[in-house]
């Protein structure tokens, strides 16, 4: 239970940090220094256009090779676990390896992409 | 009447004030062909199943460092619907924080922390991951450009054996021969270490290519076809191949 509840935090307070450090150096920068970035950098469509946004389904889907998430409990759609299936037999792969249930609900390789 | 009832309510929307000022989202509806839905290794019985996504995300982005940096928020639900075993149709729900920071006009990173969770009619299958997730990308020029990513993971869940740590790689190769078309190809590793007697490290391989296509300012297609080699440290394995369609509205 505190591994649960200790890298959620720590994996919290470690983006938090990174997103105020960006925020600081932003403040600091030179205005003169960015302009030419500004006029080179279209933020809509870097983080939200279906072809080359970082944080869209479109993206999540086809552009970096993760497996998109499918949530069920056997097989590639929730990633090599031996829970029961819903004929209850259990998934081939792998053979049960621990006395409770099967094995895990989880799921595939997530998406290539930002949550 | 219901191109009417779309227009009434998609076209407003669309032309929202909000729109501009760094608000994102949008719906995909998507069809998945899983070869081998149960993980049967060679020479045993697969099962292949079709599962349609109903997708559905909304996201905000500040801008920070004078338009070179953002902090971004989304949320998203997926509702999954399976064919031949429709007792494991599951919702997942997801929120995320993350950045964006371009260094200059050819590179850029993202990083991400999010937690997905996912529920089912049957409590004991639920779980939930929370991960963290960075992004580089070098951009050659406005149609091809590199991304790779790295990707830690905790996984909790209703039984004890399902609960892991994962971590992986991902890179791909991104063209867009035209302004609206994307091409791309990419790999990806990644590895979850369960707290079981046997086979407890798994090691899945992807191979993924893939095509948006945007149809319009706010419509999109995609398709895609991925090669999946899962292993485990017992020396069972199996592959599938996964394909996926679908069709969204975005605005942004």
């Amino acid at each position: 239970m505190k591994c649960k509840q200790f890298i959620p935090t720590v994996i919290s307070v470690a983006v938090l940090v990174t997103a105020n450090g960006l925020s600081t150096a932003a403040e600091a920068q030179d205005p003169k220094k960015t302009e030419p970035m500004l006029e080179q950098i279209d933020l809509r469509e870097e983080i939200a256009s279906p072809v080359a946004g970082e944080f869209t389904p479109a993206g999540n889907a086809a552009r970096s090779g993760w497996q998109q998430d499918f949530g069920g409990t056997s097989g590639t759609a929730n990633g090599m676990d031996g829970f029961p299936t819903a004929t209850d037999e259990p998934s081939a792969y792998p053979a049960p390896g621990s006395s409770d249930m099967g094995n895990s609900p989880n799921n595939s390789g997530g998406s290539s992409n930002p949550y | 009447m219901k191109h009417q009832l779309l227009d009434s309510v998609f076209i407003p929307m669309l032309s929202l004030p909000v729109a501009q000022a760094g608000v994102f989202g949008g719906f995909d509806l998507g069809y998945v062909r899983d070869s081998n839905f149960n993980g049967a290794p060679d020479g045993a019985l697969q099962l292949e199943e079709n599962i349609t996504t109903y997708t559905a995300y909304l996201g905000h982005y500040t801008p920070l460092a004078g338009g070179s940096s953002a902090f971004i928020i989304k949320g998203d639900l997926q509702l999954n619907r399976l064919d031949e075993t429709p007792s494991l149709d599951n919702n997942i729900y997801s929120v995320s924080a993350g950045t964006f920071h371009a260094f200059g006009a050819r590179h850029s990173m993202t990083s991400n922390l999010g937690v997905r969770a996912k529920r089912f009619d049957d409590s004991r299958r639920d779980g939930a991951v929370y991960a963290l997730q960075f992004g580089f990308k070098q951009k050659m020029n406005d149609r091809f450009w590199f991304r790779e990513g790295l990707i830690g993971e905790y996984g909790t869940a209703e039984v004890k054996s399902g609960e892991y740590t994962g971590y992986g790689v991902s890179a791909s190769i991104n063209w867009k021969p035209a302004s609206s078309t994307l091409l791309n190809f990419g790999l990806a590793w990644n590895r979850r270490v369960y707290d079981v007697l046997a086979a407890d490290e798994r090691t899945s391989r992807q191979a993924t290519l893939g095509l948006v296509q945007e149809l319009g300012e706010h419509v999109y297609a995609r398709a895609s076809a991925t090669r999946v080699s899962n292993r485990a440290n017992d020396d069972s394995k199996y592959d599938s191949n996964v394909y996926n369609i679908g069709i969204g509205l975005s605005y942004y």
